[in-house]
């Protein structure tokens, strides 16, 4: 059913102007800061300059930010894709009352607030935590071993802040795969790991498209917890740009940062994107 | 192709806009360029840190104020102080009245405020209770509320002789036992700078550094009050550098721990209000500080947050002076430091010290 | 089909891992000591008994969970119309507005906060109406941050929903309206189930553009925590933290009566 191109727009218009109005105005408004130079007394000096960008590249620590950040939010999607598939694929063949036991019990973890969730972090991997107290009492350590701040726990506690999220994306598109597939292949003598390799995998190949590019541009931009399970010792950007704003009051240095942190994630989700609606399309065809 | 009745889609946009826009209205009345008590000549806007502060504020500080005539209701506008600057920012960029009557900041921040022409000049003429305020805090800007000083912080059971220098945070004996917060920077530069002077270090907390860099590595980070509290609840570190209200509330929870200050002595944290330059009801905004600057409240403060009094004409009890003021030879150690020397200064020292000292 | 062993097992350790921190909050949240230490002290339910004296943060459990609430209905409406718009109308610029609609999870939720402000803030000067602080403008800007996920996840639902079901309905006669009504929106079911959920959940949650938007005398329960840990350090939040679970949880184990979870979220073709 198609519908004409005014409908069509109107129907589009509400979200569209909340979105430009509560948010692409105001980034742009905030972004231009990046190119004016640092003030002391306001936001920022009108004087239109790149200093901002050299300044950030020509800075290892910032540059090393960057590189971090990446590679944490890289290993953190993956860790979580891995996770994730057997828990939505659980769920997706449970029924009734378990599914929807399991689906709340997803649910439930994003529901801690940041500041708990980071005091829990402290009270299972701190110098007098959980972990340490057992393994030393245990005798596997000898004394508490520094397990906080490094750029490891950090991987770890973001993949435990976007697991539900991921399991909840892949279940919906799991969802959707047509059980007969399933259920021929298995038929056909095929062990059940083949058939969610060979059967399942490339159904759901938008769906995992979508889903970690989301989860990666969530990790990207993570702050509460790189701020209180890293600290100042695994600097990643969205705590450094708000040091730069709040503590040096250099807006347009923290603005072009932000400025590079949106390039970034745009590029991966165009990236995706593209790929997602030519895998979509092939596989619509073929079936 | 479906098409859209005309009447339907006209109805459907009528609805759609008179959404937003009834969403989008606040139903307060448009701020009005150059009129006076935007707010409501009732109500007194105040801007606070939230949590205990503003617990106390509402439990000691509005009785008081509610006991005078033609008292305001008060309202809170609760934020980190981050947030709180910011708006002030935008709101002196932007012109016309503000939002906030009152604002609470500490003395460095109120610095930075005054330095951008956000607060509006302190009249004593509309403060009862301003001759009570010490000397050595009165100023032309701001009105201090309460204050405390840095202290070292040991504890007993492992520190068994009173610490009485910074030396000690170097002392090899204490290494990887010492906390310290990526917060402090600042205070990182006052001690190293301290030790190298003998004394109080004036205006050059650079020269310092190298001593700083020897700590490299035996120093354990951490990002929070709550962190560091914790850390030396449970004895993972023994000695800090912090102000001594913190050390008298986690003491007050349990921890075995003393304050010291030392020989080479410390400075001041004092916690401020202002009125923005643009205030919408600075005739609230006064009855409210003047309210807070009463005796009776002031010594409310003290008893439960442990920051000590800013006013003269409080009596606190010899206990209380012993667990969070400051005796007058004490006092004497206690130095004012150059705001405008420490807000030139401070981009570069987190910088250096971030990059430098935390990230080897 | 019966699962394999080994899948089930690993399926109930990353369950554990994931619910990992709400056992540990709630754990807190009966500690009996101010200061964490293990093993504890002891335990107590006086965190609980003094949560009575905190206003703000009852007052923050209530603004969020109405928000949350309103945050979701809209956010899932808007959504919709706009996934079914991009999807059943053959717009220009299509790519562009899908992708456009992500735009407010690129960039971190501490910047988009202090943009919003200031942005509202001088736009409310030029137009000489009251934007900022205003219950609305909180409204519309936790609805811009969910719309992401409420568009994502209704937008996917319709395009593997295909447009048989449509094309057959609108063959045997019903309109186009009647059709999207009665055929396209109860298919939809579950991802708009999800998608309010998901809206809910940000929302309530949401803490930095909220410490700019709220008006004086209004918090929501992120800020008022926040604010209180910067004073205290207390079990008081985690005995928050569990009250906020165990409420959203009753909300959706009472809410699974009528919606029936289980059944709604298996949408798709099942044989």
């Amino acid at each position: 059913m198609t519908l004409d191109r005014r409908t069509g727009w109107l129907l589009v218009m509400p979200a569209a102007v909340i979105t430009v109005v509560f948010f692409v105005a105001p980034l742009v408004y905030f972004l231009r800061f990046s190119f004016e130079r640092p003030s002391r007394t306001a936001f920022s000096e009108p004087v239109f300059t790149l200093e901002n960008f050299a300044r950030f590249f020509a800075s290892p620590f910032h540059v090393g930010a960057l590189t971090r950040t990446l590679l944490v939010a890289l290993a953190a999607t993956a860790l979580a894709l891995l996770l994730a598939l057997p828990v939505a694929y659980l769920i997706t063949k449970t029924n009734g009352r378990v599914k929807a036991m399991l689906i709340i019990l997803t649910v439930f973890p994003l529901l801690v607030g940041n500041v708990v969730r980071s005091i829990g972090w402290v009270a299972l991997l701190g110098y007098s935590g959980v972990v340490n107290t057992v393994l030393t009492a245990v005798g596997f350590l000898d004394g508490p071993v520094e397990l906080l701040r490094t750029a490891t726990t950090v991987t770890v506690a973001i993949t435990s802040v976007v697991l539900p999220l991921m399991v909840l994306t892949l279940q919906a598109s799991l969802e959707s795969v047509d059980p007969n597939t399933e259920r021929a292949a298995l038929d056909l003598g095929a062990r059940p790991l083949r058939v969610f390799r060979q059967i399942v995998l490339p159904q759901i190949v938008p769906g995992i498209a979508a889903g970690t590019s989301l989860v990666f541009v969530l990790c990207i931009n993570a702050y509460a917890t790189p701020r209180l399970v890293g600290g100042t010792q695994v600097p990643m950007l969205a705590p450094v740009v708000y040091d730069t704003i709040s503590s040096d009051n250099n807006w347009p240095f923290g603005a072009s940062m932000a400025a590079l942190m949106l390039v970034v994630s745009l590029a991966v989700v165009l990236l995706y994107g593209r790929l997602l609606r030519r895998q979509f399309e092939g596989w619509r065809v073929a079936r | 192709m479906a098409q859209l009745p005309r009447r339907q889609f006209l109805k459907l946009s009528g609805a759609a806009g008179a959404t937003l826009g009834l969403a989008a209205c606040g139903g307060a009345p448009p701020p009005n360029p150059g009129a006076a008590g935007g707010g409501g000549a009732g109500e007194v806007v105040v801007g606070t840190w939230g949590g205990d502060y503003q617990k106390f504020q509402q439990d000691f500080v509005e009785p008081v104020l509610a006991g005078t005539d033609g008292a305001p209701t008060v309202v809170y506008d609760v934020a980190d102080q981050v947030a709180r600057m910011t708006k002030m920012r935008t709101q002196g960029q932007t012109g016309g009245p503000g939002t906030i009557d009152v604002t609470a900041l500490s003395d460095q921040q109120a610095q930075e405020m005054a330095a951008a022409s956000l607060l509006g000049k302190v009249d004593p003429a509309r403060l009862s209770n301003y001759a009570n305020i010490r000397e050595d805090f009165r100023n032309d800007l701001w009105v201090p509320h309460i204050y405390s000083a840095g202290v070292i912080i040991y504890n007993t059971e492992h520190v068994t002789t009173p610490p009485d220098s910074y030396e000690v945070f170097w002392d090899p004996a204490y290494a990887g036992r010492i906390g310290i917060m990526s917060i402090q920077w600042a205070t990182e530069y006052f001690m190293a700078a301290a030790l190298e002077a003998g004394g109080d270090p004036g205006n050059n907390w650079d020269a310092g550094w190298q001593r700083m860099l020897a700590r490299k590595g035996t120093v354990r980070v951490y990002e929070s009050q709550e962190q560091l509290g914790q850390a030396l609840m449970s004895g993972e570190v023994w000695l800090a550098y912090n102000w001594k209200a913190r050390a008298y509330q986690w003491r007050k929870a349990g921890a075995p721990l003393a304050s010291a200050i030392p020989r080479e002595g410390t400075f001041p944290v004092v916690f401020t209000v202002g009125v923005p330059a643009n205030a919408p009801n600075p005739d609230g905004a006064y009855a409210y500080i003047d309210a807070m600057l009463d005796p009776e409240a002031q010594e409310q403060f003290a008893q439960n947050m442990g920051y000590w009094p800013t006013v003269t004409n409080v009596d606190p009890p010899p206990e209380l002076t012993a667990e969070i003021g400051f005796t007058p030879e004490e006092e004497q150690k206690i130095h004012q430091v150059d705001l405008a020397y420490l807000a030139q200064n401070n981009e570069r020292w987190r910088q250096q010290y971030v990059e430098q000292l935390i990230n080897q | 089909m019966t699962l394999p062993r080994w899948l089930v097992v690993v399926a109930v350790l990353v369950f554990g891992f994931m619910l990992l921190p709400v056992a540990l909050v709630v754990w807190m949240s009966v500690f009996d000591s101010e200061f964490l230490t293990f093993p504890p002290s002891g335990y107590s339910l006086r965190w609980f008994g003094e949560l009575t004296r905190e206003r703000g943060l009852f007052g923050g459990l209530r603004l969020s969970f109405v928000l949350a609430l309103s945050t979701a209905a809209l956010s899932t409406a808007l959504g919709l119309l706009a996934a079914i718009g991009l999807s059943r109308a053959r717009l220009r610029w299509r790519g562009l507005l899908e992708n456009g609609f992500l735009l407010p999870l690129l960039i971190p939720a501490i910047v988009s906060g202090v943009a919003v402000y200031i942005y509202l803030y001088q736009l409310q000067w030029m137009l000489q109406v009251r934007l900022v602080p205003t219950l609305g403008a909180l409204l519309l800007a936790h609805t811009m941050i969910t719309l992401p996920w409420t568009f994502r996840l209704v937008h996917a639902g319709l395009a593997g929903l295909g447009t048989d079901a449509e094309r057959a309905s609108l063959d045997l006669g019903r309109g186009p309206w009647q059709t999207l009504w009665r055929v396209t929106l109860p298919l939809l079911r579950p991802s708009l189930v999800g998608a309010f959920i998901f809206a809910f959940i940000f929302s309530f949650a949401e803490l930095e553009i909220s410490l700019f938007l709220i008006s004086p005398g209004q918090i929501t329960l992120p800020v008022a925590m926040v604010q209180y840990a910067e004073f205290r350090v207390d079990p008081t939040l985690a005995a928050v933290s569990t009250v906020q679970i165990l409420l959203v949880g009753t909300l959706l184990a009472v809410s699974n009566r009528f919606i029936r979870f289980g059944q709604v979220l298996s949408g798709g073709v099942k044989g």
